[in-house]
Order: C-alpha cells, then sequence, then structure tokens
C-alpha cells in the first residue's frame, strides 16, 4: 500500500476488533521487534506500543491487509528507533544478548540461535529486509514498499546480508553445516 | 474581515470543477513514528450519517455540529504533534500542495503568522456557488496539520465553530458582529 | 530456496510474546481509553451536558470489548455511533482551531489597513492642507 486516499469510501464495512487483532498478531509483531532488538524486554515493550498505537488508530484501518501492513511497518520503525537511543549503550557480546527462547522446529537449535545472534549483528536496515524476508515471507517489492526503500537496495541488502551470514555460520560449524 | 473571504471565495466561486480524490503520501505516515500525538480522523459518508443519529438533540453544539455535516460526504483530519521543531520537512508537505494545483483546486487563502508561528492554506472546489470541499494545509513548528471536508460547506459554518467547541471567537468589525448579532 | 535459506527461515519463526502479554496490552488499552475520555471531554465539559450515565455505560461497553467477553450487536452500534460522533467533534474543534487562525491573521491585516485610511482623512491633516 504506497498511499492513503483521503476521498476513500469503504465499498465493504470493516469493524475490527481489537482484541481479536491482538490475538492473531501478537507473535508476528512481537517476533519482529525481538529480531530486530534481540531483548525480549524490548520487543515486548515496542510490540505493546504498536497494539496500543493500532487501537488509537483502529477507525482508520481499512482492511485485514492493511492493518498488516501497518503493524509490520510501525513495529519495523519502532525497533529501529529503539536500536539508534540504545546504539552507546554498552556492547553485549553475541552469545549474551537475549536471544529467542524458543527452539527452532525441524532444525539444528544450535545453528538456529547461531544464526539469531548474527542476524542481530547486521545493520539495522540490512537486519529488516532479512527478517522482513526470512520471517514474515514478503517478497523483495513488499519489503521495498514497507521501508519505503528501492527494490534494488532491498535485493542488495539481501545478497550481502545472505553473503555475510553463509559466511560466519560456515566460519562456526565448517563447512559441513551448509 | 469576514466580507473580505467573502469576496474572495466569490471570485473564485463560478469555476465548474470536476472531482479529484487528495492522497495521502505513504511519506505523511512515516511521520506518526516521529510525532509524540496523531489524530486520525477518518469519517465516510456512512460513519457521519452515523454520528449524526447519536447527536443530542437536547445539546445546541451537537446539534449546530449534526448541521454541519447533514451533507458532507466525509471529513478526513490528520495531526502530527511533535515534541521539537524540523520533525518533518517541506518535502513531506510538497506532494499534497501539488496536487492542489490541480486545476479542480483554488487557493483562496494563505497566512503566514508570525504571531502565532503558524502557516495556514485554505484550498476549495466549488460547483457554482457553492462551496464542494475544502482542504485546510496548517503548519507551525510542531505541529502539522490537514483538514480535507467533501461535500457541501459554507464560510459562515467555520466561522461559527469560533465562540462554541471552546474556541475564542476572532474579533470581527463591530458592524459584522452587530449583523450577526441581529441575526439571531 | 536453498538449505540456508531454510535454517534462516527456521530460525527465524515467530515467537510467543511472554505469558500475559495479551492481557497487558488490553488493560492499557482500556486505560487509554478512559484516559482519552477523559481529556476530550474535560474541555468541552462547560459546552456540553454529558450525561455521565450514558458515558460510564460507554466506558463500561470498551472494558466489555477489550475483556474479550464481546458486545451484543446493539451495543456496539451504540458504540460505534458514540465514537464516530467524537470523532466528528474532534474533527470539527480542529477545523475551527485552524480556520481561526487564518481568520485571526486577515483580521488583523484589515484592521492596519482601516487605521491607515482612517489617518488619511483626520481633521488635523484637512487642516494643513
Amino acid at each position: 500500500m504506497s498511499s492513503t486516499s483521503l476521498g476513500q469510501v469503504a465499498e465493504v464495512e470493516f469493524f475490527p476488533d481489537f482484541p481479536t487483532l491482538l490475538r492473531q498478531h501478537q507473535r508476528m509483531v512481537f517476533s519482529i521487534a525481538l529480531h530486530l532488538v534481540s531483548d525480549r524486554m524490548a520487543a515486548e515493550e515496542i510490540a505493546q506500543d504498536v497494539f496500543l498505537k493500532l487501537h488509537q488508530n483502529l477507525f482508520s484501518m481499512k482492511s485485514a491487509a492493511h492493518i498488516e501492513f501497518w503493524l509490520r511497518r510501525v513495529t519495523v520503525h519502532r525497533a529501529i528507533d529503539y536500536g539508534r537511543k540504545h546504539r552507546n549503550d554498552p556492547d553485549v557480546a553475541l552469545d549474551e544478548l537475549q536471544m529467542p527462547a524458543t527452539e527452532a522446529q525441524n532444525s539444528d537449535p544450535f545453528i538456529a540461535r547461531r544464526l539469531q545472534a548474527l542476524v542481530a549483528s547486521l545493520p539495522e536496515k540490512a537486519r529488516a529486509v532479512v527478517v522482513l524476508r526470512y520471517q514474515e515471507d514478503l517478497m523483495p517489492e513488499e519489503i521495498a514498499e514497507l521501508l519505503e526503500m528501492p527494490v534494488g537496495t532491498v535485493k542488495s541488502h539481501l545478497q550481502r546480508s545472505l553473503a555475510m551470514l553463509r559466511e560466519k555460520l560456515g566460519r562456526t560449524l565448517g563447512e559441513a553445516a551448509l | 474581515m469576514k466580507r473580505l473571504l467573502f469576496l474572495v471565495i466569490s471570485l473564485v466561486l463560478p469555476t465548474i470543477v470536476s472531482a479529484q480524490e487528495i492522497r495521502l503520501p505513504a511519506n505523511l505516515e512515516k511521520l506518526s513514528a516521529k510525532a509524540v500525538e496523531v489524530v486520525e480522523v477518518n469519517l465516510d459518508q456512512r460513519m457521519l450519517q452515523l454520528a449524526a443519529r447519536f447527536m443530542d438533540p437536547k445539546d445546541p453544539d451537537e446539534q449546530q455540529a449534526k448541521k454541519i455535516i447533514a451533507n458532507l460526504k466525509s471529513v478526513y483530519v490528520r495531526s502530527f504533534e511533535f515534541d521539537k521543531a524540523g520533525q518533518y520537512s517541506e518535502a513531506d508537505v510538497a506532494e499534497i500542495r501539488a496536487q492542489l494545483q490541480a486545476p479542480a483546486w483554488n487557493r483562496i487563502v494563505g497566512v503566514r503568522s508570525k504571531r502565532e508561528h503558524e502557516n495556514a492554506e485554505v484550498y476549495i472546489k466549488s460547483n457554482g456557488d457553492q462551496i464542494t470541499s475544502l482542504v485546510i494545509v496548517a503548519a507551525d513548528p510542531n505541529e502539522l496539520t490537514f483538514v480535507s471536508i467533501d461535500g457541501p460547506i459554507r464560510p459562515e459554518d467555520l466561522t461559527g465553530l469560533g465562540g462554541q467547541f471552546h474556541i475564542p471567537e476572532v474579533e470581527m468589525d463591530h458592524k459584522a458582529k452587530s449583523e450577526k448579532g441581529a441575526a439571531k | 530456496m536453498t538449505r540456508f535459506e531454510d535454517q534462516l527461515r527456521a530460525a527465524l519463526q515467530h515467537e510467543e510474546p511472554p505469558a500475559g502479554f495479551a492481557d497487558r496490552v488490553l488493560a492499557r488499552a482500556a486505560e487509554q481509553d478512559e484516559r482519552r475520555e477523559r481529556s476530550l471531554w474535560f474541555q468541552f465539559r462547560n459546552m456540553f451536558a454529558v450525561h455521565r450515565l450514558r458515558w460510564a455505560a460507554a466506558a463500561v461497553a470498551i472494558v466489555v470489548v477489550a475483556s474479550g467477553v464481546g458486545l451484543r450487536v446493539e451495543e456496539q452500534r451504540r458504540a460505534e455511533g458514540e465514537a464516530a460522533k467524537r470523532q466528528v467533534m474532534l474533527a470539527l474543534r480542529i477545523t475551527g482551531e485552524k480556520w481561526q487562525v487564518v481568520a485571526k491573521e486577515i483580521s488583523g491585516k484589515t484592521d492596519t489597513r482601516t487605521d491607515q485610511s482612517d489617518r488619511n482623512t483626520h481633521p488635523d491633516r484637512e487642516n494643513q492642507e
């Protein structure tokens, strides 16, 4: 969604119910925040703020797709802002980061934790692109619209980030892991 | 002042225009993340009619509001308040202003108030003698506001908001004021 | 999709938020509604006759929605209508404020022009000519 029409009249009645939306999207919002800031407490704070903002602006939501787009965008922006505010916080070693608690299914948990830590070490925009691509399964064009950056830049971030992640994981595990 | 505004409006009213939507650019939505307070009002015709049904018949202000919105098609407001100046740029506003340069729109008033540190512009569309759409763009260092009203509206309805809704009424020239008083 | 990308996808799968997250959000949302009601109508309370029972009913209706119990259709419609009315009053207040900026500025400029024209017909000036 690239713009909101001020003059649009809703064709279909849309009455979003906040508690239902909260239950439906809480994992997505919390996970985007968590994978971007790597801190469970901060991720919860960000996720709470995002849902409260949704609650405030509920009447302006036009559709379920609009809500999903809006939630992802606001969460990413909030997480990036949080990261910038806390940029000067004392450095934390990658293995000390509060990484996600649940074990990844169908995957080696050690590799999953290592990848989570490596994603956390990416620059903020690249990290957002990787999370939106591999957590949310968004296509580069959708990511470009959400982050307001050219599609070429999104693809470039993906290419460089994947190369870097593979290389660093490979060094940790040895080529056999890949 | 009232006569001056009406004179300006009457000079541009004869223009026959076609309907166009004003699109709120995506870059404005990102201002929400920077703003300490965001006001967003989206009322289409259905919601306006629903609101009108709930206006208290014993409340004169709500009855006045009901009259104002009676034939409106939509009311949209976006207002961003920031904790410091410089949180938005001219480019953020330019895309909306560009749409208001279309032939359908007439910029009837633009004021730059050093006293209030606020710039405000009023654009209208009209059909014969009647205003059919109104957009207000108000920018001050810490606040950016857009108001879009689609539907027949009279300037005196807006001027009449002064004194109601807790807004101090503007001192108009004495003759106009006494005419207004006599009309009541 | 390569095996590496599968591993990345698995590493970035959705996580459950901490226990009680939804309840905390709903509680804060209810507080937010209450604060907003008090803030908006505190300004207008001298102008509007607000029936306390109706607002108590609206506040209760909001809390009921927040607790997930749900509203009957009729109550939901009323809540929606009242919310729409609040939005109308808010929109008109903001519109009026911004219109007043324009009106005030023009009024000031008109007064200045009137003062200047008065000066030109001042009796002293006429006597001097």
